[in-house]
């Protein structure tokens, strides 16, 4: 915000908005015979000669010095000022110089991330019309939640970069609450000492009238694709290769606080506190559906009416093959909330449940519907073949391999 | 072996003596039926005047003839069956012999990992078994089993789904690392059972010979996530030769 005459008479003339004020700036020329400077100020025009009466300085000067002062007069928005700078010398003769300073706006928001809706609320970004004062970050914002008259306040870190500031609250926002960020305008302010402009009226009114108040709605702790639920699919795409690779952006723990509001104290550890914490909201998510977690004996394993995957839609075989003739030896576990399908074995075979392992579940036509997981490969009941046709008896790999079923065989895909 | 007998019906003739069939008795050692809280067992047996050497049994192993009348063992938590039999001088094996069939229970609200001790040849893969002790009823297990990497190397690890609870749907992470593996479970819709059981099967490949003992540290957590006291932890050793 620098405002540089062109062929003045005095140096390096600047006007800078300063809490709310104009600071003006020159340097006078090196000359001996300079007596003083006269600065008048006007929103019609500029002023003709130094006898007007808007002067807002007046002052003798010494040749080849800076200067500054603070216009008294508050800035308001829309209107332009217009300084003109005479230049006295001894001889009574004048120069002058001319600065037009159009009142800029104080900052406003101009994009807010999270936008709306449910969000995990982890970060927020807010982007500014105007590059962003560093100072008093930590009491430029108030972070809280809540759910009825249970209200939870939050530490929060903030931090700017130009136009952008980003608010990090710790604890992770607890789950299910309704989030709320109030901007602080008499703290929040642009690099020229402008408060933050909360009411979107173009006027500095301060704390408490330009405050800005931002609400989200939290969603279940552990809902990553942010449906609503805890659900399989969270586990399946987030959750779980999050634990293996001990990815942090997912944790989930430790937790404080009763189910479904918990609050997630992150440690950067992906550990023991986080599989709890997924695995209570799982639940919840599961008992607030109105879901029963439904084992299904026998042959074939089917999806029943009323399943996302209707029972005409396909179905999963494994058979043993001693006798040929044998029931299926797995039972499924109908979980309804997801395409994922949860798949073991039946106990009395005594097979065991597989390291990750996938199989992709198919339609009849071959359309790829979910995936499960299923016995050992293993096991001395279950054939696996690979593409070659060739008996698979160590731990699976990435890849396609067969399962036979009945006399066909089905293809399946390894995910690791 | 004509010249054998010859000479031992003259020696039985000679001192006018008969020999009778052996006969052998369990003296110490828990009987049928019984439940034992102890992982170290003392068996201590007799024969009858013609038994002159012994042959115990537990579970399947056999052991080689002995004059010895005991035998102290270290065993796994479970069921074992444990026999004696003797033969007689002239090489009669006793037809009816006694036998007992017991359980070790040594370790109640806790985690054990069998075999307690054992050997294992050098040339083949081997199995670690991680155990349930009768725990109090929970949601959620966490298991951490560390090895010796000069000794031995992780090489797979499979979950028995065998005493899950019905209705209830298993969730398990396992992070395995070059010198130990990591395990989360969980039992969405349910506890897991107050019993004993089979949690996993972990496979090693031996490496070098020596002593490679496996150490179990592990907790376990109510539905709302509250620790719950564990009273045993037991790893175990194997002897690579």
């Amino acid at each position: 915000m620098l405002f540089i005459s062109l062929f003045a008479q005095l140096l390096n003339i600047s006007v800078t908005k300063y809490n709310s004020k104009n600071l003006v700036s020159f340097v006078t020329p090196d000359s001996s015979t300079i007596e003083s400077v006269i600065v008048i100020r006007r929103y019609d025009r500029f002023a003709y000669n130094p006898g007007e009466w808007t002067i807002v300085w007046r002052n003798p000067v010494d040749p080849f010095t800076p200067y500054s002062f603070v216009d008294s007069v508050n800035l308001r928005p829309g209107i332009i000022q217009k300084f003109t700078f005479f230049t006295i010398y001894n001889d009574g003769e004048y120069f002058r110089d001319t600065v037009s300073v159009p009142t800029p706006v104080p900052p406003g928001i101009v994009d807010i991330t999270p936008a709306g809706g449910l969000i995990r609320g982890e970060r927020f970004r807010f982007i500014f019309n105007s590059p962003m004062d560093t100072t008093y970050s930590e009491s430029s914002f108030i972070l809280f939640s809540f759910h009825g008259s249970d209200t939870f306040y939050y530490e929060g870190s903030m931090e700017v970069i130009s136009d952008t500031i980003y608010i990090s609250p710790y604890p992770l926002p607890r789950s299910c609450d309704t989030l709320t960020i109030i901007l602080k305008s008499s703290y929040l302010k642009d690099i020229f000492g402008n408060c933050f402009d909360g009411n979107g009226n173009y006027i500095e009114e301060g704390s408490p009238v330009d405050d800005c108040s931002v609400k989200w709605q939290i969603s279940v702790l552990g809902d990553f694709n942010l449906d609503g639920y805890v659900d399989s699919k969270d586990y399946t795409e987030y959750f779980r290769d999050a634990m293996l690779s001990n990815n942090p952006d997912y944790e989930t723990g430790p937790v404080d606080g009763t189910v479904p509001y918990l609050v997630c104290y992150r440690d950067g550890d992906m550990d023991m506190s986080d599989f709890i914490g997924f695995c209570r909201m799982w639940e919840y998510s599961i008992r607030r559906k109105g879901m029963d977690i439904k084992t299904t004996n026998g042959y074939p394993v089917l999806y029943s009416s009323g399943c996302i995957i209707p029972l005409y839609q396909g179905f999963i075989e494994l058979f043993t093959l001693t006798p040929v003739q044998s029931p299926s030896i797995v039972f499924s576990t109908e979980f309804r909330d997801t395409f994922y399908y949860f798949i073991q074995v039946n106990g009395n075979e005594q097979i065991h449940v597989a390291r990750p392992v996938g199989l992709r579940y198919m339609s009849m036509d071959g359309e790829v519907l979910g995936e499960m997981r299923f016995g050992s490969p293993n096991s001395v009941d279950i054939k696996i073949y690979d593409t070659l046709g060739r008996r698979v008896n160590a731990p699976l790999k990435n890849g396609i391999y067969f399962i036979k079923s009945g006399m066909d065989k089905k293809k399946m895909w390894v995910i690791k | 072996m004509k010249r054998t007998y010859i000479l031992i019906l003259l020696l039985t003739g000679c001192t006018g003596s008969y020999i009778g069939l052996p006969e052998t008795r369990i003296v110490n050692g828990p009987p049928y039926g019984a439940v034992v809280d102890n992982n170290t067992i003392k068996f201590v047996w007799e024969g009858n005047e013609y038994t002159t050497e012994f042959r115990y049994c537990i579970d399947t192993i056999l052991s080689e003839w002995t004059d010895a009348e005991s035998i102290t063992l270290i065993l796994d938590e479970g069921w074992h069956t444990f026999s004696v039999y003797g033969r007689n001088l002239i090489g009669e094996i006793e037809k009816t012999y006694p036998r007992t069939a017991f359980l070790v229970d040594g370790i109640r609200n806790g985690f054990s990992l069998a075999p307690l001790l054992d050997t294992v040849s050098i040339t083949r893969h081997f199995t670690i078994f991680l155990r349930a002790e009768t725990p109090c009823l929970h949601r959620y297990e966490h298991f951490v089993i560390k090895w010796d990497r000069a000794k031995v190397e992780f090489s797979g690890i499979l979950y028995d789904s065998s005493s899950y609870s019905p209705n209830a749907l298993p969730v398990i992470i396992t992070r395995s690392y070059e010198d130990s593996a990591e395990i989360f479970l969980s039992m969405l819709g349910g506890d897991f059972p107050e019993q004993d059981r089979v949690i996993c099967s972990i496979e090693f490949v031996p490496i070098n010979s020596g002593e490679c003992d496996f150490i179990l540290d592990g907790e376990i957590f109510d539905s709302t996530g509250t620790t719950i006291p564990l009273d045993t932890l037991q790893g175990g050793r194997i002897v690579i030769y």
